[in-house]
């Protein structure tokens, strides 16, 4: 045999950090999974978050919601909408009217709105400068012609199965009688506004079934660029000021607000959770580490007498713990990013229309997983690291 | 001389209290030397070992290996010169569990520039010498006590170190395996002329040995060859 040239200082038993991974499949699953779930959780936790946020700062900045003065369960007379469109600055109205209403059992639960098609059109469909809600023209026609006509959102029809041609029966409540929609096409959703997760039929057509009622929950109005939105609101509300139909005119980001504060604390609340359920994360990792660290004590004294610097002692342990921690991290990540945004689960977006994970969501998840790694891997990795040879060998310390 | 103790002194701090285990220490051992060295427990046998090893460094005195002196080096310079000179055989093994028999003998290669394909051709040659080519796949669990003992001084020679030092390397074995290993070391010494301290309780053992020494309550007392 020959003698070996000089060592190489930085040498790491790389080998080790798999062979104990691999030994150990239980204690690295569990670790793993502790991570992923926390992680997991948190991109949740944040992105329901963040939906609140995105549905203020994706409000159309030109548009008006007018309601009852009285409360927002209270309808207002349609014929209201003449008068707003003479209010000066104004270019187009629609209105939004809560339908209610039973699909065949009382548990299928979405939201039917009766609106008015044509100006629904040109405020978010094909002819708007927003295609907030994105359906070819053809099914615009589709829909418009045809008074018993309908449709849905894509997560609706995944959930449902519906297909353009299906007939939707719906039993009206708030609405009463015996209604079949005729599904005209399926909608996506082109802004974090408008959710996947509704249906839409003609309003003229629900209206008719109760004998014309006249009544709708909400006008959007959508004011000529360059108009002062302030001024028009108060327009509008002082038309009625004196009238048996007081209206509420907010801007569409102040009336998505007013939704958000009905969950009062919930968003503070969801934030301490994904940090608690974070630092449990840290912890279970910690202890794991710090288990390994114990068994491999004498382990450590070996490799040190062997030869291997306290340096490649300390590199090997921690980057265990990073290693552990970033897949168990991208796991949970990338699974909520695939159970969400690839496999859509409509059940999130019926709460939170404004669920998005975003690339930042995802890139702080990475980040903390990281860092729990080299706290977890990087603690018991540096006590390995300062252990003398002789009590490492012995086991003690 | 291939290793040179002079006035070695070790003190241990165990909480308030200093026990002071190597109280001026000479030993000199030949290149190709055998030595045993031997003792009551707690004399300081695995402490002078240890030192000789640059496992650990003396409160004073001087060790010079090769020529080269430990005293003064600081971790890591002792770190490398272990690497590269000492071949370390201990009583119970200590070999990595998680590591089949090939990869515990190839770890201290790894701190070497050695090619894959070189480490490979040295750890094979290490096992086959102590008689384990075909057992290079089992992990220390699947191995018997001196099997295990053997893998570990195909580690403690496949980086080709000066000498050998081994702690009590019979001690945990039973009489046939003890002997094997004894045999084994016999032959690394004659065959290939390696120098090895070897601390043992076993008078049968020794006797295998160039050179005996005697170490009592830190010093040397007898020194017979
Ligand atoms: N790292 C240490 N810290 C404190 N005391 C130590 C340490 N290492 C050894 N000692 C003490 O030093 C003395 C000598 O220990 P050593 O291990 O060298 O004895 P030994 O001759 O090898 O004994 P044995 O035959 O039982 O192996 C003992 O009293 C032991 O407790
Ligand atoms: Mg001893």
């Amino acid at each position: 045999m020959r003698a070996p040239a000089a060592p190489v200082r930085s040498a790491v038993p790389w080998r080790l950090l798999f062979a104990h991974l691999r030994r150990a499949p239980f204690r690295t699953v569990l670790t793993l999974s502790g991570v992923a779930l926390a992680i997991f959780l948190f991109v949740t936790l944040r992105s329901v978050n963040e939906s609140f946020s995105t549905a203020v700062e994706s409000a159309g900045r030109s548009r008006l919601v007018t309601g009852s003065a009285v409360s927002l369960f209270v309808n207002l007379p349609a014929k209201l909408e003449q008068e707003i469109r003479g209010v000066g600055g104004v270019r187009n109205v629609t209105h939004w009217t809560w339908f209610g209403g039973v699909y065949i059992d009382e548990k299928n639960m979405f939201a039917r709105f009766g609106v008015d098609v044509p100006s629904m059109r040109e405020m978010y469909g094909d002819l708007s400068t927003g295609k907030e809600i994105l359906l070819g023209p053809g099914e615009w026609d589709a829909f418009n012609d045809d008074l018993q006509g309908c449709i849905v959102g894509a997560g609706l029809a995944r959930s449902y199965g519906f297909k353009v041609g299906d007939r939707i029966p719906m039993k009206g409540n708030i609405w009463p009688g015996d209604y079949d929609f005729n599904v005209r096409g399926i909608y996506s959703a082109g802004s974090p506004q408008i959710d996947e997760v509704s249906m839409f039929f003609h309003w003229k057509h629900m209206d008719e079934k109760v004998g014309r009622r006249s009544e709708v929950s909400l006008f959007v109005v959508e004011a000529e660029p360059g108009f002062d939105l302030a001024k028009i609101s108060r327009d509008i509300d002082g038309r009625f000021e004196s009238s048996g139909n007081r209206t509420r005119s907010l801007t569409e980001a102040a009336f998505n607000q007013q939704f958000i504060s009905m969950w009062g604390n919930v968003p503070a609340l969801l934030t301490l959770i994904a940090v608690a359920v974070l630092f449990a994360a840290f912890m279970i990792a910690l202890n794991t580490m710090l288990l390994n660290a114990r068994d491999r004590r004498v382990e450590t004294g070996v490799l040190k007498a062997l030869g291997f610097t306290d340096r490649a002692i300390f590199r090997l342990n921690a980057a265990e713990g990073v290693l552990v921690c970033t897949a168990g991290g991208a796991a949970g990540a990338f699974g909520a990013k695939l159970l969400f945004d690839v496999g859509k689960v409509d059940a999130i977006y019926k709460f939170f229309p404004a669920f998005r994970i975003l690339d930042e969501t995802m890139a702080m998840a990475l980040g903390i997983s990281v860092l729990i790694g080299i706290l977890s891997g990087g603690i018991p990795a540096s006590a390995l690291r300062r252990m003398s040879l002789m009590s490492a060998l012995r086991g003690i310390g | 001389m291939l290793i040179q103790v002079r006035g070695v002194v070790k003190t241990f701090h165990r909480d308030a209290e200093t026990v002071r285990v190597l109280h001026g220490v000479d030993l000199d051992v030949a290149a190709g030397e055998w030595v045993a060295l031997m003792g009551p427990s707690g004399s300081g046998k695995t402490t002078l070992l240890n030192l000789i090893g640059g496992l650990d460094v003396p409160d004073a005195g001087s060790i010079v290996v090769g020529g080269e002196e430990l005293v003064g080096r600081d971790g890591g310079e002792l770190a490398q010169w272990r690497a590269r000179h000492v071949g370390y055989v201990f009583q119970l093994y200590n070999l990595m569990p998680v590591l089949t028999a090939f990869q515990n003998v190839e770890l201290p290669l790894l701190l070497t520039p050695l090619s894959r394909k070189e480490r490979k051709d040295h750890v094979e040659t290490a096992l086959s010498m102590v008689g384990l080519a075909d057992r290079m796949d089992h992990f220390p669990a699947q191995l018997s006590g001196g099997q295990n003992q053997r893998v570990a001084i195909a580690r403690a020679i496949v980086t080709d170190p000066s000498f050998l030092l081994a702690d009590e390397p019979t001690g945990d074995l039973d009489r046939k395996s003890g002997e094997e290993i004894l045999q084994l070391l016999d032959d690394l010494h004659r065959r290939f002329g390696k120098a090895i301290v070897m601390v043992t309780h076993d008078p049968h053992a020794a006797k295998r040995a160039d050179r005996l020494v005697h170490l009592e309550k830190g010093v040397i007392v007898e020194d017979a060859e």
